[in-house]
């Protein structure tokens, strides 16, 4: 009896272990393919595309990130899928920021080039705040980080409007936002053997 | 009470191996739990009847076999009966008198 209560408790830590590392996994192949792509929407613009080609971008990076975190998740726990709504509200803030807000406000292409930004930041808290209520809370944190650091675009906004600059601004986002992704896997990575918690 | 479908010196194995890796060929399944081919099959019939595991027919490695997975339900029961176990051990007294209070 003692012998199998022992089996299974290591099982059930081995398996919060797991969630743990794969949450950590999650944000390093994440930042991959959104910096990935954006980056290549960046050249894109250089080459003379047009500004279109971020829209794509970003349903691209959304649709292979989506994909490849739905497969990440068949080997999250069973009984926790409040991920199935949490993606949902991930997308929200982009909704928002990109049907709604430009109804009411002149959206320039410098608008359009970072708003994702502040968009990924809003996401990422609300899904944390939804869907990380046991493990590592890492979406909540990060969310914040980038919501505080798009501070930054104020002043970035005031520069004169040409393409160096808008361009320039999209990349000081993409930046931040693997240095985020960076600490953040960093961070719940050394924090999962706590699975004692 | 505990589980008898789990909570066996054989099924917990199994469940155990299940519970790690999802899913396995009932080959993996026999060398990871040291439990022969008969008595393994017999186990097998049992959990699934109850709805615990699956068996699908399957290509792996080119070769068709029969891979066995967890089911939601036998998840949920696996971990329902540890923590059981797990306080049956810790505290023996009140989970006695539990199911008469």
């Amino acid at each position: 009896m003692e012998d199998m209560a022992k089996l299974g408790d290591l099982a059930l830590k081995l398996e919060r272990y797991r969630a743990n590392i794969i949450h950590a996994l999650s944000w390093v192949v994440f930042g991959m393919v959104f910096s990935g792509f954006i980056t290549l929407a960046n050249a894109l613009v250089l080459l003379g595309y047009h500004w279109s080609v971020f829209w794509i971008s970003l349903a691209i990076a959304g649709t292979v990130g989506g994909y490849i975190f739905g497969n990440f998740c068949k080997f999250l726990p069973k009984v926790k899928k409040r991920w199935k709504i949490g993606i949902p509200l991930l997308f929200i803030p982009f909704i928002v920021a990109y049907a709604f807000v430009p109804k009411f406000i002149t959206a320039n292409s410098f608008y359009f080039s970072v708003i994702w930004y502040p968009s990924l930041g809003f996401g990422l808290l609300l899904y944390g705040i939804y869907a990380e209520r046991d493990e590592i809370r890492a979406m909540p944190y990060a969310g914040i980080s980038m919501i505080l650091s798009s501070l930054i675009l104020i002043p970035l906004s005031n520069l004169p409007m040409n393409n160096n600059n808008i361009l320039a601004s999209g990349l000081i986002c993409t930046s931040l936002m693997i240095l985020i992704y960076f600490a953040t896997a960093i961070y719940v990575f050394f924090k999962a053997h706590k699975i004692y918690a | 009470m505990l589980n008898e479908n789990i909570i066996h010196p054989k099924r917990i194995l199994i469940m155990t191996a299940l519970f790690i890796f999802r899913k396995m060929t009932e080959s993996e399944l026999a060398k990871v739990t040291g439990i022969d081919w008969g008595s393994l099959s017999t186990h097998l019939s049992r959990l699934e009847r109850i709805g615990y595991i699956e068996r699908k027919k399957g290509i792996v490695n080119c070769r068709i076999r029969t891979v066995v997975s967890i089911t939601e339900k036998g998840y949920k029961a696996y971990i329902e009966e540890i923590e059981k176990l797990r306080k049956l051990i810790s505290h023996p007294e009140e989970s006695l008198q539990s199911p008469s209070t």
